[in-house]
């Protein structure tokens, strides 16, 4: 069986160091306090890869951009052995991307919820899952699991549908005693919404809403009405993509490991279909399709983001 | 390998602006219209429902149904061929077919998939693609990207170019209604000298053997009924029990093909009193390649449902930019990767099965409920699992 080495040096970063670019899991959570609790906002490292993913696309396209590029797979393999200097290089700081957790966190606490965080937050996984290591899969979710357990945590609050359906869904399957409640900061943020606790004040510009895959073609659970709801309460106008809600259109991410430039391809058409529905803002809840649509030229708000800018609790003295 | 050569395709198919245009055009036209479709004719949801109770009956019972079909063949004096193997089928076909003959054939994926034109021209035949996209296509020397329309991602002008450079007439490339009737005046000749019809099906019903062929230009009433000899090729999984179910899988399969209705639903039985006009001879070539292994596996056999009404590959994301490039031979996109995994073997399909994104906007129209990414996941996961 021919397997691209871009699929397999992923597997093995991920395997050996729960991280997909061998950073230390205290690179994943800066943001956090420290603060502890069963239950914790726990974001999978997703947000602060994709910051990678972002800003040193022009190396990772290099390993990247051909599934046939197995040389370069085995330099960067190398490179990344280089421990210190590779790290150095690779880790782009904490930007914008990185610290939409913060926000996050920011958000939930202000509305009253007690949600805690780990200093150290492993990657879930869901590179193997989606690839199709799934024997390393079963094994390192089962890692993931007890790690997050020794922790004392029972329930996790996600910011983002791939992190959400893997831990809510996916891990029942595949961890046997898998305990541990999943719930998505968009139905915490609605119900403090929907009871008053908060509301959002009208920006005064109207935003064009882009469905994440996994949160409105999901075999499992759809969340498509619940976020437009939330913009809506705000007054601004929303608008709708030519393709959406069931049939919004992926935004390339998932194949940007290894047939990059097609990735892009995806990316660039969606982008070009959000731009089309008029909204002076493109509004995405999802770290890979805030990155995709960013790495080819778009400019987009990730929904964190107008929460963080919007969000008035109680009457507005805090 | 395999990978290169499938990533570098992919890649010029990128850069191809024609190619683009074209499939643009088609999935725009498609998803316009069969969003409106679906919301003003919501029966056809009932018709999918009923369809996949008939067929996932029939694909539990695929071997009774196998062997009750040769029975009812065979007491038709119709000649019944069960081909294991592509090869086989071709080898079959082509000895039935001998050479220095015309043939004039029906658009039929699993003949694609078994390269029977080139077979039979190699074998000193003629052969003729009567479905005007397939025939676009085989003007070209190309592949079909579409199991309904195969030749979206040609341009008039691509048509015209190609109809003066194989037969040296000028088209303005704006007068498509020209080269349209100058393709059927064409093709109208050879149903009349054709000695051999091939046709595939929509669906084969056993208990009263028949073929149930869904088309919108005529032209394969063409094929069924001129030519002296008639060879029907399907695969296994069209077989339903009864004409009832095979006219109902026709329609539901047009259905969502986005066609209200289509120009022709035709039910071709095989019966003696044909004779008169219609062939002589008849043959019935039952294709497994692969097949039953699919139909039987615990993990993809929900993939044997497809009724080929090509749904999921107007709206696949993938498809959307590289049409047909995506999948597996004859058989495009995710549901095309996952059958060939299965008919040309899991190593072959790789890299069609990783360049599915698994956002699923396919299972979210499939009349048959396939889970698509799911199977898709699994499959990569088998192939992982070997490693
Ligand atoms: S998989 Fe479903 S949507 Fe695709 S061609 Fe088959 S039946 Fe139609």
């Amino acid at each position: 069986m021919e397997v691209p080495r871009n699929l397999t040096l992923l597997r093995d970063n991920v395997v050996e160091t729960m991280h997909i670019f061998r950073l230390p899991l205290g690179r994943c959570s800066s943001w956090c306090d420290g603060e502890p609790g069963d239950t914790i906002l726990y974001t999978g490292c997703l947000y602060q890869t994709m910051e990678i993913v972002l800003r040193r696309g022009r190396f990772l396209d290099m390993v990247t951009k051909d599934p046939d590029r197995d040389f370069m797979a085995r330099l960067a393999k190398i490179f990344m052995s280089l421990g210190p200097v590779y790290r150095l290089f690779i880790d782009p700081g904490e930007g914008r991307v990185y610290n939409l957790p913060r926000k996050a966190l920011n958000i939930l606490r202000r509305l009253g919820y007690k949600v805690g965080c780990l200093r150290e937050e492993p990657y879930p996984g869901m590179l193997l899952y989606e690839f199709g290591f799934d024997r390393e899969f079963r094994e390192y979710a089962a890692r993931v699991y007890e790690y997050l357990r020794d922790r004392g945590v029972k329930r996790l609050v996600t910011i983002d549908p791939h992190v959400y359906e893997l831990m809510k869904y996916i891990y029942p399957e595949y961890v046997p005693g898998y305990d541990l409640e999943v719930v998505n900061y968009i139905d915490l943020v609605l119900e403090a919404l929907r009871d008053g606790r908060a509301r959002l004040r009208n920006p005064g510009y109207s935003v064009t809403y882009h469905d994440p895959c996994h949160y409105s073609k999901s075999r499992h659970r759809r969340i498509i009405d619940e976020p437009r709801e939330i913009i809506k309460s705000s007054g601004v106008e929303l608008r709708e993509p030519l393709r959406t809600r069931r049939f919004s259109m992926c935004c390339g991410g998932p194949i940007e490991t290894y047939y990059s430039r097609l990735s892009r391809e995806i990316a660039k058409r969606r982008l070009a279909e959000l731009r089309e529905a008029g909204g002076d803002k493109i509004l995405v809840a999802c770290p890979i399709c805030l990155v995709s649509f960013e790495s080819v030229g778009g400019r987009v708000m990730d929904l964190i983001e107008f929460l963080d800018e919007n969000l008035v609790v109680g009457d507005g003295v805090e | 390998m395999v990978w290169s050569r499938y990533v570098r395709k992919l890649n010029e198919t990128i850069l191809d602006q024609e190619f683009r245009t074209g499939v643009e055009r088609a999935v725009e036209a498609y998803e316009k219209g069969i969003y409106r479709l679906l919301s003003e004719h919501p029966e056809s949801y009932r018709y999918a429902e009923e369809v996949r109770r008939i067929k996932e009956e029939s694909l539990r019972n695929i071997d009774t149904l196998v062997k009750r079909l040769e029975k009812r063949c065979r007491e038709r004096g119709i000649n019944f061929f069960y081909a294991e193997t592509r090869e086989a089928a071709r080898r079959y076909i082509a000895g039935v077919v001998g050479s220095g003959k015309t043939i004039v054939k029906s658009k039929s994926m699993v003949t694609e998939e078994m390269d029977l034109r080139a077979v039979l021209e190699e074998n000193g035949n003629e052969v003729w693609e009567t479905d005007l996209g397939e025939f676009i296509v085989q003007l070209a020397g190309d592949e079909p990207m579409h199991i309904v329309t195969p030749s979206i991602h040609y341009s008039r002008h691509r048509v015209a170019k190609l109809l003066k450079e194989r037969f040296g007439v000028e088209f303005d490339p704006d007068d498509v209604e020209g080269m349209v009737r100058y393709a059927t005046g064409l093709l109208r000749e050879k149903y009349f000298k054709a000695d051999v019809g091939i046709v595939g099906a929509n669906s084969l019903s056993v208990e009263e053997p028949a073929v149930v062929l869904v088309h919108n230009e005529g032209n394969i009433r063409m094929v069924l009924n001129t030519p002296r000899t008639l060879i029907v090729v399907a695969d296994i999984a069209k077989l339903v029990p009864t004409m009832e179910d095979a006219i109902k899988v026709g329609l539901t399969a047009s259905r969502f093909s986005k066609y209200l209705v289509t120009g022709y639903y035709d039910v071709f039985t095989f019966a003696k009193s044909h004779a008169e006009y219609g062939p002589r001879e008849i043959h019935l070539v039952l294709v497994d390649g692969g097949r039953s292994r699919l139909i039987k596996d615990p993990e993809a056999w929900e993939a044997a449902l497809c009724i080929k009404c090509g749904a999921c590959m107007y709206v696949c994301t993938s498809y959307q930019i590289v049409g047909g490039r995506f999948g597996g031979k004859a058989y495009p996109s995710g549901i095309g990767a996952i059958v060939s995994s299965f008919t040309f073997g899991l190593d072959e399909s790789l890299p069609a099965l990783y360049t599915c994104l698994l956002d699923g906007r396919c299972y979210e129209i499939c009349p048959m409920d396939i889970d698509i990414p799911g199977i898709i996941r699994r499959l990569r996961a088998r192939a992982m699992g070997s490693l």
